[in-house]
């Protein structure tokens, strides 16, 4: 196996367990359902919090980061088109609970002490994961090249 | 400094020599930093709450804190982290301690929390409501700070309480405005909204019409009574007498309050302090072997090196700089690591633990993390000495030989 490729099976499996650890944790945490997913507004009705979405947006990004881990793993070809890919999607997880969805206004909440930092923080791990996965392909993909000029010489 | 010259040649060298396998350095590199990490976050906490503890504790400016009995420990809560609490006990409290001998200054506070319905969105706030005429908290920083008592729709918000001067914030259906904000003291204060005893009172009434669910507080009751006593070292005896004479209440001291929160970070340090020391330890023993291999696989280069007449402390000052930059730059990488880890759930952990926390001053934390990284480079230094004084001690043909005779 060429060093491109064991580059990038190390760094597929790094995103695509790292997505898997959003997923599992946003599901297995679920800070939103600690403070009972709704809040009651003052005509008395009931509306789903803020963080109810963010929660969700960061579920459907943690499943769209693993898919990108897998192919990552599984399909060499378009190795550093993937990475970027990773890395916009470790932005997107990062801008989710601060500008996108915010999470709620309260602090205090559960979603602000867990939900928020554990992505902030999965989200940059993933967008560092990425740039690494882009710089480690280009260089490997630079190889080979450098081979040719020495065996010429 | 002259380029190429011996500190230039001497930090290529060593820079090239780690760079030979870089995956096992980095994973050398890794083990240090989450010693360094752990170690530079447990650092942070101590020094943060130590700070909060001391300016919060000051900023209270009471010697006692008397509230009905069964309310200390959210009372505690309340002042540490800000934790919003109502309870009530009649107000004829205050006039009975004042009367008490050795007590200098006794001031009633009525505890309200914002509906907890409309948590999420609007934020469960604590209010607490002061009497200007005996208060000796509050008061004496709004007249030296703003030049002025607070208005009846007048606010004094905590540090951490959003919102800018002059923007409405609306409780029970009553709007207020911000009047000024409190300097940040790390403890309860932060997330606090102070207002006059009459604007509480006023707010209570219109709620029954303008709330969605109105704030109900017995007439002339209260929540707390801060003390201020002639002589502040009898704290203790005289929170022993206020409970001895007044049936009903408890009484909170300051030393109350530090020493909780001492048990409190105590109850953290014990998780942080094993893991950071197992860490450090594994750290060495990865350096140790680390450097027993690159001094069993280098052993002819430095019998070869000390051949063409380098001495052995210059072939021992290369192979222990590896050691220190290797060691520093594990120990940047887990300041690095743990300044951001930490600061994203500082939150988390303050109120996980009923912690205070306020941020030591940048330059206290500039000297943690030079100081960690000097740790953890001086770890790596010791950890490499071992297999490097062994090596040196070998005769140079002795090393050539692959350290045969």
């Amino acid at each position: 196996m060429g060093m491109a490729a064991v580059a990038l099976r190390w760094r597929g499996l790094l995103i695509l367990l790292l997505g898997a650890a959003t997923v599992a944790g946003t599901l297995v945490l679920d800070t939103c359902a600690d403070a009972g997913h709704f809040a009651t507004m003052a005509s008395g009705m009931q509306a789903p919090m803020r963080c109810t979405w963010t929660e969700r947006a960061v579920l459907g990004i943690g499943g769209l980061v693993m898919v990108i881990g897998l192919i990552m793993t599984a399909a060499h070809q378009a190795a550093r088109l993937i990475s970027a890919v990773a890395v916009a999607s470790g932005v997107l997880l990062l801008v989710v609970p601060m500008w996108l969805i915010p999470t709620c206004a309260n602090p205090a909440m559960p979603c602000n002490l867990s939900l928020k930092p554990g992505v902030l923080l999965l989200g940059g791990l993933i967008t560092l994961g990425g740039l690494a996965g882009a710089v480690r392909v280009r260089r490997a993909e630079g190889a080979p090249e450098l081979r040719q000029v020495e065996s010429a010489r | 400094m002259k380029r190429g010259g011996w500190p230039d040649s001497f930090l290529l060298l060593v820079w090239f020599n780690l760079l030979r396998r870089p995956g096992r350095t980095v994973a050398v590199a890794l083990a240090v930093a989450l010693a360094a990490g752990i170690l530079h976050a447990g650092a942070l906490t101590g020094l943060g709450v130590r700070r909060a503890l001391a300016i919060g504790t000051a900023r209270l400016g009471a010697d006692l804190l008397v509230v009905p009995e069964g309310a200390a420990e959210a009372t505690h809560t309340a002042l540490v982290v800000g934790e919003p609490m109502a309870f009530y006990m009649d107000g004829s409290v205050v006039d009975r301690i004042a009367a008490l001998p050795g007590v200098q200054a006794a001031s009633p506070q009525v505890f309200v929390e914002t509906m907890a319905s409309s948590a999420c969105c609007t934020g469960r706030l604590f209010l607490v409501g002061f009497d200007p005429e005996t208060d000796f908290t509050v008061q004496p920083w709004l007249m030296k700070e703003l030049g002025r008592p607070l208005g009846p729709r007048d606010v004094l918000v905590g540090n951490h309480i959003l919102g800018l001067t002059g923007d409405p914030l609306r409780f029970y259906g009553t709007e207020f405005r911000i009047a000024a904000r409190l300097d940040p003291t790390g403890m309860g204060m932060d997330e606090t909204v102070f207002l006059p005893l009459e604007a509480v009172a006023e707010m209570t009434r219109a709620s029954a019409t303008l709330a969605e669910k109105p704030l109900a507080i017995p007439e002339g009751h209260i929540s707390a009574v801060l003390v201020k006593l002639a002589e502040p070292e009898r704290a203790a005896e005289m929170a022993r007498l206020i409970t001895e004479r007044i049936p009903g209440v408890a009484v909170l001291t300051g030393g109350d309050v530090t020493r909780a929160v001492i048990r409190s970070l105590t109850g953290l340090m014990a998780l942080l302090v094993p893991t950071a020391l197992g860490l450090a330890a594994l750290a060495g023993v990865l350096l140790a072997l680390l450097f027993s291999t690159v001094s069993a696989e280098r052993c002819r280069e430095i019998g070869l090196l000390r051949a063409i007449g380098a001495s052995a402390r210059q072939t021992a000052l290369v192979l222990l700089g590896e050691a220190a930059v290797l060691g520093a730059a594990g120990g940047l990488a887990g300041v690095a690591a743990g300044f951001g880890i930490f600061g994203l759930f500082q939150r988390a952990i303050r109120f996980s633990y009923t912690l205070p926390f306020l941020w030591p001053s940048p330059a206290v934390q500039a000297g943690v993390a030079i100081a960690v990284c000097a740790l953890a480079a001086g770890l790596a230094v010791l950890a490499a000495a071992v297999p490097v004084r062994r090596i040196l001690r070998l005769e140079p043909h002795h090393a050539i030989h692959g350290g045969r005779a």
